[in-house]
C-alpha cells in the first residue's frame, strides 16, 4: 500500500484592531475582569445590531493580497446559526458565499499550497468549566465575543506534518510582517484546525479515506503530532474497514495533547445544519480596484521578497538571510544599521553582529545608530573580533561612540608591521624551544603568537602577528 | 382642561405660554388611563412615577426660562418591543417578564431627548408576531370601539391607547401591517415609513429586512412632527439611511390634489374584502376625485404572492433573531437539567408563547438544508418581482390608495385557532413591507356596527412628505379622524 | 419542491435544531397547523423566477462601517444586571461539552 497524506489547514487569526468586529467595544480581552468590554451588540441583547469594523475588513484584504489572493469586489456577511452559550446571539456573523478574498497561494519547501479563501468573522466568548457544588457548570466571559477573526482556508495540498508546520510558520510570519495580529498559537491569537485524509494506492487501485477534521490543537508540535497520529490511525482503520470517503462520512475529532491521540467528538450539532443565510442587518460591501490598490500600497516588503533581496543585494547566504528576515522588526534594525554603507562587505559584517551578539538581546530600532556600525566596520582591522562583539553591545546599550569606548578600554590593536616585527624577533630569540616545535609542527605557532600578544600588552593584531612570525621563521 | 384635541405643537406652545403645565397634561392622561385602561387593557406597564418626574423636569425648565424640547408635554405610549432603559420591556412575552433593559432604542431616545413623556409600555402580539394582539403572553387588548373585538395587531395596544385618547401619540412597528392594520381597526392614523428611515436599534428584532418603527396619532400633523424628529441616520443601525430628513410637519400643504394621480389596484378591492369596507374606502376615493385628483385603475398582479413571500422570509429571519432568547444573559431561565441542550430546550420551551414557537419552527424548516433553495431563495426572488412591480407602478401614478384590512375588527378568539386564516388577513398590507415602501393609514368612517374602517395611501421610496400631505389634506376635508369611541 | 407534509420525526428534528421543547399536546396542535401553512406556501412553486436576482435587503445602502475607535463599554454590573445566574463577574449556565 502506498499512503499519500492529504492535508488541508484552516487557520483563524485574531486581528489586533482596537475595536471588535461589529461594535466599538475595545477588542482587548486578556488580563481584564470578565464582562467589562461588552455592549448590547456583542452581548446579544434584544434589539442590538451589528455595524462592521472598516479596519478589520481592510486588514482581511491585506492578508489576502499578501497570500496572492484575488480580492472580491462585492461581498456580504452571512449568519451561521447554532446554539452554544459563548455565542451570544445564537448565530455567528461570518462569510460563506462571498468571502473578501479567494484563490491565493504560498510556496512551502518548493511546493505550492493553494489558498481557497480568507474571510471575516467574529470570535465567541470564553467558557470556563467548573464544578459548582457537585454540578458541572460553565462560566462565560463575553469580552472576547465579537473580536475580529480572519479565517484562512487552504486547499488540501499539504502532504506531510512537517509541511503543515512550515505552512503555519509561513502564515504566522506573513501575518506578523503585516502587523495585523500577534498570531501567537499558544495565546490563541492564531488557531489551526487540520483536515486529514489519505490517498491510498493498493494493487493498482486508488482509494480515499474519509475526511477527519481535528479540533483542539494548541501548538505547532501539537499540529504535527495530531496529523501524524491521524495518518497512522486512518491507515490502520482503512486496513480493517476499507471505508472510503463519501459525502456524509466526514467526522470531527478532538486532539488530546497529553495522550497524543485524537478522539471522536460526541457532541454533534444535529448534523451541523447551520442554516446559513445573508445577514440582513449589514449592507453589501462593494470595493473598487482603486480601493484594492490603496490597500496593496500599504503592504510592506513580504518575508520571501526580503529574503531574495538580502541574498542578491547583500550577498548573504540562505541561512543568514533566513534568520535576519524571520522577524520584521529585526530585519528593519539590520537595514537601519547598514544604511550608511549598504555594501556586501558591510552587510556581511553587520549580519554577523546581528546574528552573534545582538540576537541575544531584545533590540529596539530607536537605539540602532547607523554611524556606530559604520565606525566599527571602518575600524575592523584594528580591533579583535571579540572586542568588536563587546563594543557593539556596549555602544547599543549606552548609545556611545564605539571608537571612544574602544579607546577607553584600550582595545585598539597595533597593526604596525614594523613594531610587531620587532616584538616578533624578540619572541623568537627568547623561545628557541617553541621555534623548534614550530619547525616540526607548523600548527604549534599558537604559543609564539601568544607570547607576542603578551609582549605587546595584548594590542598586537593577532593575524598580522601570525603572518609576520611565519615570514620570519621561513 | 382638555388636551386630547390639541396637537403636539399646540401642547408645547400652551406650556410655553404658561396656559398649563406638563404636569397638568400628564395628570390628565394618567387619570384617563386609570379610568379607561382597565376596560381596554392597552398597557402592560404604566410609568406614573417616571412620567411625573419628566413633567416636573420640563416645568422646571419653563420656570427657569430655559428652552424646552420640541415634544415637550407630549405624552407618548411605547409598544413594549422598544427597549426603554430602566423601564421593564417584555415584548409581551413571558420570556422577558421582568427584563429591565440596559439601554434604550434610538427612536425612543431621540423623542425623549426632545422632552416627549413616556406614559407606559403597550401590549402587542408576542414579539410583534401577529395581527390581533391575541398572541400576547399577558392578556388581550380590547378594541375601544367594541370591547368584544380585537384592536388589530401587532401594535394593538398602541392603536387602542391612541383611539381611547390615553396618549398624544404612540410608537409601534410595521413589519407586515402592524401599524396600518390596527390603525384602521381602531380608527386612528398610523405611519409605516420607508424601510431604513427610522432606526431599528433597540427594538426587539422580528424580521430584520422588514421591521419599520413608526407612530400612531389622531392627526397627521403629529405623525409628521414626531417622524421628522425620530427619523434619520443612526450609527448603531447599518441599514438606516443616510439622507436628510425633511421637516414633514411644515410640508403638509405641499401636494396639490388637483395634480395628483391616484392608483386604485384592483387586487386590493376584490377577493375576501367586506362590502362595507370596500364602500367606505371607495367613498374616500370619491373625495379625492371631487378635489380634482385623477383616479387610475391599476393592477398589481403579484399581490397574491405577497403572503407566501412574507411568511417564508419573516419566519426565517425570526428563527435566527429569536436564537438569543436563552435565559443566559437576560430573560427567564430554568434549572435542573443535566446538560446544555436540555437547558436550551426546556427554557425556550417553557416561556415561549405558541405563536413564537410556530414561526420559529417554520423559519427553521425553511432555512434547513434541503429546503433553503426551494423556500428562502425562491421567496427572495419573488420579493424582487413584487418590489419591481411597485417601482414600475409609481412611474404611472403618484400614490396608491387601498384598504388596510379586508374586514373591520373581528371577535376576540374568532381566528385564534387558525393561524393560516390570520395570516391571510394580511393580504393588503404585506406587499408594502416586502417592497420596503412607505404607507400612511387613516380612518374613512364607521360601518353599520360603529366599527372603524381605514385606508392607506402608499408612496414610493422616501416619499413620506407626499403621502403625509395627501393624508393631511384628506383630514382637512373630512371629520372621520375626529370621531372617538365612547368609553 | 419536496413534500410539504411534515412527519412527527421531522417536527422533532426541527424543534431540536431550534432548541424548543414541545409538549405532546403542542406537537399535536402544531403539526396540522404547520402543514397547512407550508402547503399554502407552495403557491410560489408556479412562479417563474428565472433570471431574477433575489432581494435580501430592500434599500441600496453599501459600505456602512464603524471606525476603529473604542468607546466605553457597559460596566460589568450593567452587563450582568439582567442575568438570573452569575458568579464572580461571569454568566453561569449548566456545564457544556468542550468544543
Amino acid at each position: 500500500m502506498k499512503i499519500i497524506p492529504i492535508i488541508g489547514l484552516e487557520v483563524h487569526v485574531e486581528l489586533k484592531t482596537k475595536t471588535k468586529m461589529f461594535c466599538n467595544c475595545s477588542a482587548e480581552h486578556f488580563h481584564i475582569d470578565p464582562n467589562t468590554h461588552t455592549c448590547p451588540v456583542c452581548l446579544g441583547l434584544p434589539g442590538a445590531l451589528p455595524v462592521p469594523n472598516k479596519t478589520a475588513c481592510q486588514w482581511c484584504i491585506k492578508i489576502g493580497l499578501s497570500l496572492n489572493c484575488t480580492p472580491q469586489k462585492n461581498t456580504f456577511f452571512e449568519r451561521k446559526n447554532y446554539f452554544y452559550p459563548d455565542l451570544a446571539k445564537g448565530y455567528q456573523i461570518t462569510q460563506l458565499e462571498k468571502p473578501f478574498v479567494v484563490n491565493g497561494k504560498v510556496n512551502i519547501d518548493g511546493h505550492d499550497i493553494r489558498i481557497n479563501r480568507a474571510h471575516m468573522e467574529e470570535d465567541t466568548g470564553k467558557s470556563v468549566h467548573i464544578n459548582d457544588g457537585g454540578q458541572e457548570m460553565t462560566l462565560i466571559d463575553y469580552n472576547r465575543c465579537g473580536v475580529p477573526l480572519v479565517e484562512i482556508v487552504s486547499e488540501p495540498d499539504i502532504i506531510s506534518p512537517e509541511m503543515a508546520k512550515n505552512y503555519l510558520l509561513k502564515i504566522q510570519q506573513i501575518i506578523r510582517y503585516l502587523g495585523v495580529s500577534d498570531a501567537d498559537i499558544e495565546k490563541g491569537s492564531m488557531r489551526c484546525e487540520p483536515t486529514v485524509n489519505l490517498k491510498i494506492e493498493d494493487d493498482g487501485k486508488t482509494f480515499y479515506t474519509p475526511l477527519v477534521e481535528i479540533k483542539n490543537v494548541a501548538s505547532l508540535t501539537g499540529v504535527q503530532n495530531a496529523i501524524q497520529f491521524e495518518i497512522d490511525r486512518q491507515t490502520e482503520e482503512f486496513e480493517q474497514t476499507r471505508e472510503e470517503k463519501s459525502k456524509n462520512n466526514k467526522t470531527t475529532r478532538g486532539y488530546d495533547a497529553v495522550k497524543n491521540k485524537t478522539f471522536l467528538q460526541r457532541e454533534k450539532e444535529g448534523s451541523s445544519d447551520y442554516r446559513y443565510f445573508p445577514e440582513p442587518d449589514i449592507p453589501e460591501i462593494v470595493f473598487s480596484d482603486k480601493d484594492f490598490d490603496a490597500i496593496r500600497a500599504t503592504l510592506p516588503e513580504l518575508p520571501d521578497q526580503k529574503f531574495v533581496r538580502y541574498q542578491k543585494d547583500f550577498g548573504l547566504n540562505d541561512y543568514d538571510a533566513n534568520l535576519l528576515t524571520q522577524d520584521l522588526s529585526f530585519s528593519q534594525c539590520f537595514e537601519k544599521a547598514i544604511s550608511l554603507n549598504p555594501t556586501k562587505d558591510m552587510s556581511k559584517f553587520v549580519a554577523n553582529l546581528f546574528l552573534g551578539s545582538l540576537k541575544t538581546i531584545e533590540i529596539n530600532i530607536e537605539k540602532i545608530i547607523p554611524d556606530n556600525f559604520k565606525k566599527l566596520f571602518d575600524n575592523k582591522n584594528n580591533l579583535s573580533s571579540t572586542a568588536i562583539k563587546q563594543l557593539i553591545l556596549d555602544s547599543y546599550e549606552t548609545g556611545k561612540d564605539p571608537l571612544i569606548l574602544a579607546k577607553e578600554q584600550n582595545l585598539f590593536q597595533n597593526s604596525d608591521s614594523g613594531e610587531i616585527e620587532k616584538i616578533a624577533q624578540k619572541v623568537i630569540s627568547e623561545n628557541p624551544k617553541a621555534v623548534e616545535d614550530y619547525r616540526k609542527n607548523p600548527n604549534s605557532i599558537g604559543f609564539l603568537i601568544g607570547q607576542l600578544m603578551k609582549n605587546s600588552g595584548g594590542s598586537a593584531n593577532p593575524s598580522l602577528a601570525k603572518e609576520i612570525l611565519e615570514k620570519l621563521l621561513k | 382642561m382638555e388636551f386630547t384635541n390639541l396637537t403636539s405643537k399646540q401642547i408645547r406652545q400652551g406650556i410655553i405660554d404658561k396656559k398649563f403645565t406638563a404636569t397638568d397634561v400628564v395628570n390628565f392622561y394618567l387619570d384617563r388611563i386609570k379610568n379607561i385602561d382597565p376596560k381596554i387593557k392597552a398597557f402592560i406597564t404604566i410609568t406614573n412615577k417616571e412620567a411625573l418626574a419628566k413633567a416636573q423636569e420640563i416645568d422646571e425648565k419653563v420656570k427657569n426660562g430655559q428652552s424646552i424640547g420640541k415634544l415637550a408635554g407630549s405624552v407618548m405610549a411605547v409598544k413594549d418591543i422598544f427597549l426603554t432603559k430602566g423601564i421593564q420591556t417584555t415584548a409581551s412575552s413571558q420570556t422577558l417578564n421582568g427584563y429591565i433593559p440596559q439601554y434604550s432604542s434610538t427612536v425612543y431616545q431621540r423623542l425623549i431627548d426632545q422632552d416627549a413623556i413616556c406614559i407606559g409600555k403597550t401590549n402587542t402580539d408576542v414579539f410583534a408576531f401577529g395581527a390581533s394582539t391575541e398572541s400576547s403572553g399577558y392578556f388581550t387588548t380590547k378594541n375601544p370601539w367594541d370591547l368584544s373585538k380585537i384592536p388589530g395587531g401587532s401594535s394593538g395596544g398602541s392603536a387602542a391607547a391612541t383611539a381611547a385618547q390615553l396618549c398624544q401619540f404612540a410608537l409601534g412597528t410595521d413589519t407586515g401591517g402592524s401599524i396600518r392594520q390596527p390603525a384602521s381597526l381602531c380608527g386612528v392614523s398610523g405611519l409605516k415609513t420607508t424601510y431604513g428611515l427610522n432606526s431599528r436599534y433597540g427594538i426587539t428584532a422580528m424580521a430584520s429586512s422588514f421591521d419599520c418603527p413608526g407612530v400612531f396619532a389622531r392627526n397627521i400633523e403629529d405623525i409628521a412632527y414626531v417622524t421628522e424628529i425620530s427619523a434619520g441616520k443612526d450609527k448603531f443601525d447599518a441599514t438606516s439611511v443616510d439622507q436628510e430628513v425633511p421637516k414633514y410637519s411644515e410640508k403638509l400643504g405641499e401636494i396639490n390634489l388637483k395634480d395628483l394621480k391616484i392608483g386604485i389596484p384592483k387586487e386590493y378591492f376584490s377577493g375576501s374584502i367586506d362590502s362595507e369596507v370596500k364602500n367606505k374606502v371607495m367613498e374616500a376615493v370619491e373625495i379625492f376625485k371631487k378635489q380634482g385628483a385623477e383616479i387610475l385603475d391599476i393592477s398589481l398582479p403579484n399581490t397574491d404572492l405577497g403572503i407566501a413571500v412574507y411568511y417564508i422570509l419573516i419566519p426565517s429571519e425570526i428563527s435566527a433573531n429569536m436564537a438569543r432568547y436563552d435565559g443566559i444573559r437576560f430573560g427567564q431561565s430554568t434549572e435542573g437539567q443535566s446538560n446544555i441542550i436540555e437547558y436550551y430546550m426546556e427554557t425556550r420551551g417553557k416561556y415561549m408563547e405558541a405563536e413564537l414557537k410556530r414561526r420559529i419552527l417554520i423559519g427553521t424548516y425553511a432555512l434547513s438544508s434541503g429546503y433553503y433553495d426551494a423556500y428562502y431563495t425562491k421567496a427572495a426572488k419573488v420579493r424582487t418581482l413584487i418590489k419591481n412591480e411597485f417601482v414600475d407602478t409609481f412611474k404611472k401614478v403618484d400614490v396608491i390608495l387601498a384598504p388596510c384590512s379586508p374586514t373591520v375588527a373581528w371577535d376576540i378568539g374568532a381566528k385564534a385557532n387558525d393561524p393560516l386564516q390570520m395570516y391571510l388577513a394580511d393580504v393588503y398590507t404585506v406587499c408594502i413591507n416586502v417592497a420596503g415602501i412607505p404607507s400612511i393609514a387613516l380612518p374613512c368612517g364607521l360601518n353599520s356596527q360603529n366599527l372603524p374602517v381605514g385606508f392607506q395611501i402608499i408612496g414610493n421610496f422616501f416619499e413620506e412628505s407626499k403621502i403625509l400631505s395627501v393624508a393631511h389634506q384628506f383630514q382637512q376635508l373630512t371629520d372621520y379622524h375626529l370621531e372617538t369611541p365612547k368609553l | 419542491m419536496s413534500s410539504t407534509k411534515i412527519t412527527p420525526d421531522e417536527l422533532d428534528h426541527i424543534a431540536k435544531l431550534a432548541r424548543i421543547k414541545l409538549s405532546d399536546s403542542e406537537k399535536k396542535t402544531f403539526l396540522p397547523q404547520l402543514e397547512s401553512i407550508l402547503e399554502y406556501l407552495d403557491v410560489l412553486n408556479k412562479v417563474d423566477v428565472s433570471n431574477i436576482e433575489p432581494t435580501y435587503r430592500v434599500n441600496h445602502q453599501q459600505n456602512v462601517f464603524h471606525d476603529d475607535e473604542p468607546v466605553e463599554s457597559l460596566s460589568q454590573s450593567e452587563a450582568l444586571s439582567a442575568a438570573k445566574k452569575t458568579s464572580n463577574g461571569y454568566f453561569e449556565v449548566i456545564g457544556t461539552i468542550k468544543k
